[in-house]
């Protein structure tokens, strides 16, 4: 399968806060959503940076598309749609400057596609931007991030703070865009549950570094947890241990293949858990 | 370009405006009583005025998500800083036409409000010179210290652009035309300068 993008072991430290990306490699293909999960602060930013070109990365390589991309290649982003958290644009601005504004910057800007998101998520055209609530921030810039006919959508965090109606809305219009086969969406988050509804992918990455990248399928139906006693405990293959944890009178085991679990501990109480949960337990669970 | 052309005079205009309307009440001041000291105020904080504006509005833009997130649209980071340097010279421009005209029609209703015809043209060299050296000052020095510092090196650019302004000004002979290359050498020296440091600026 081709990839829209790839990034192969990327790191960044910043000596100031001593914060590392440290050698971070995962795969976008095309025609997929892929979350990227962790805590605040666990470089999910820093990554998109990396990727956009708006941090330098100290060494590893990203690919968009096929190619690296440098500050020279404007081409290259403009196959690429980008929303922020918060405020993406001047306050003072009103929906309409801003479309005049995007369109001398974009060669593809689809003035009548921009009113037509505009209209769906019924913001005003003449209201300035400050008086716009959270969510219609948020909707005004996803649709421009998409006014321009882009292959590739990074989003950061742009569905945290939103309500759930308002974040439904927004999901829907994500696999509205994911139709295109040649298209994809890298949506950086920490509420899991918005990406096991859209989601092909998920990559967990915690203070810097990456956890894993899976199929949500797999999370879904692979990945579980073991509720056993410590006696029980002991009795496991350490093969099939992702990660543990102790409760007060019991251990909860990640594993990653839940039939072979089934299969092999018959009288272990065996959940099928959220990705919130498996996030848990890949970041607070120990490892053998 | 274009893009980054409008964005820059949206952001300037929403204060321009109304430092136009307060020019507009000022000119007709001017134009009405022909006094040379009024004449000179308006000339400077017109020229000055326009400029500073395009400077500040500019610097409000790196306080906001849009300095990181206009480095994600297809422009160069050249660009956006020749964006910078072209609005700061076409609101000079601006200050200099407004003043102008309006010193040209005080002249055409009222005469001659200045003791020589060279003393009003020295006024708009040293005018356009301080704006020069205030960008010149001024915007590499946002791209180097950050968004929050925008009013305290507003106020020392202006400063330092006064300052050596009035310094080149007493040179007797020439002055006008040393402190007009002065300025416009160092409004070019800065350009690079700040693509240097933009180039290794991260948000």
């Amino acid at each position: 399968m081709e990839n829209i993008l790839e990034v192969q072991q990327v790191s960044k430290t910043f000596s100031k806060s001593k914060f590392s990306l440290e050698n971070v490699s995962f795969n976008l293909p095309y025609g997929a959503i892929m979350g990227f999960v962790g805590e605040n602060g666990a470089g999910k930013t820093t990554m998109i940076g990396c990727i956009l070109n708006t941090i330098k990365k100290d060494s590893g390589k990203i690919k968009l598309f096929g190619k690296e991309m440098f500050d020279a290649d404007t081409a290259m982003r403009e196959k690429i749609g980008v929303v922020y958290d918060g405020n993406n644009f001047p306050t003072n601005w009103t929906a309409r400057q801003l479309a005049g504004i995007m369109a001398g910057f974009y060669t593809q800007w689809d003035n009548a596609l921009f009113l037509k998101y505009i209209e769906n998520f019924k913001l005003p055209t003449n209201q300035k931007i400050k008086h716009y609530s959270r969510g219609m921030t948020m909707k005004l810039a996803i649709a421009v991030a998409l006014s321009h006919h882009p292959q590739l959508l990074i989003l950061d965090e742009a569905t945290s703070g939103l309500d759930p109606i308002v974040r439904d809305e927004m999901l829907d219009v994500f696999l509205d865009f994911i139709q295109e086969e040649n298209h994809s969406v890298l949506l950086s988050s920490h509420i899991t549950s918005d990406l096991e509804k859209i989601a092909d992918y998920i990559t967990f990455v915690h203070n810097g570094k990456l956890i894993a990248t899976v199929s949500k399928n797999e999370l879904i139906y692979n990945y579980a947890i073991m509720r056993c006693k410590e006696s029980q405990f002991l009795t496991l293959d350490t093969s099939d241990i992702l990660a543990y944890r102790k409760r007060d009178f019991q251990i909860d085991v990640l594993v990653s293949d839940v039939k072979n679990a089934q299969r092999k501990y018959k009288n272990v109480v065996i959940d099928h858990v959220s990705v919130d949960e498996i996030f848990l337990m890949l970041v607070k669970g120990e490892r053998i | 370009m274009k893009g980054l052309f409008r964005n820059n005079f949206f952001a300037v205009w929403i204060n321009a405006k109304v430092f136009l309307i307060f020019m507009l009440l000022f000119a007709i001041v001017v134009t009405i009583i022909p006094e040379q000291t009024l004449q000179m105020y308006f000339i400077m904080i017109g020229i000055v005025g326009f400029s500073v504006i395009a400077a500040t509005a500019i610097g409000n833009e790196f306080s906001l998500k849009w300095g990181k997130y206009k480095l994600t649209l297809p422009v160069k980071r050249t660009d956006i800083v020749r964006s910078l340097f072209l609005n700061q010279i076409f609101w000079t421009i601006v200050g200099t036409l407004f003043t102008g005209i309006v010193t040209g029609l005080s002249y055409m209703i009222q005469g001659f409000s200045f003791d020589q015809f060279s003393g009003i043209f020295s006024l708009f060299i040293l005018a356009v010179s301080i704006s020069f050296f205030m960008g010149a000052i001024f915007i590499p020095m946002i791209y180097l210290t950050g968004e929050d510092k925008i009013v305290v090196f507003l106020i020392i650019s202006l400063f330092c652009a006064v300052s050596i302004a009035a310094m080149l000004f007493n040179i007797p002979l020439f002055g006008n035309a040393i402190i007009i290359t002065c300025a416009l050498m160092l409004f070019a020296v800065s350009y690079p300068l700040t693509i240097s440091i933009f180039k290794r600026k991260e948000f």
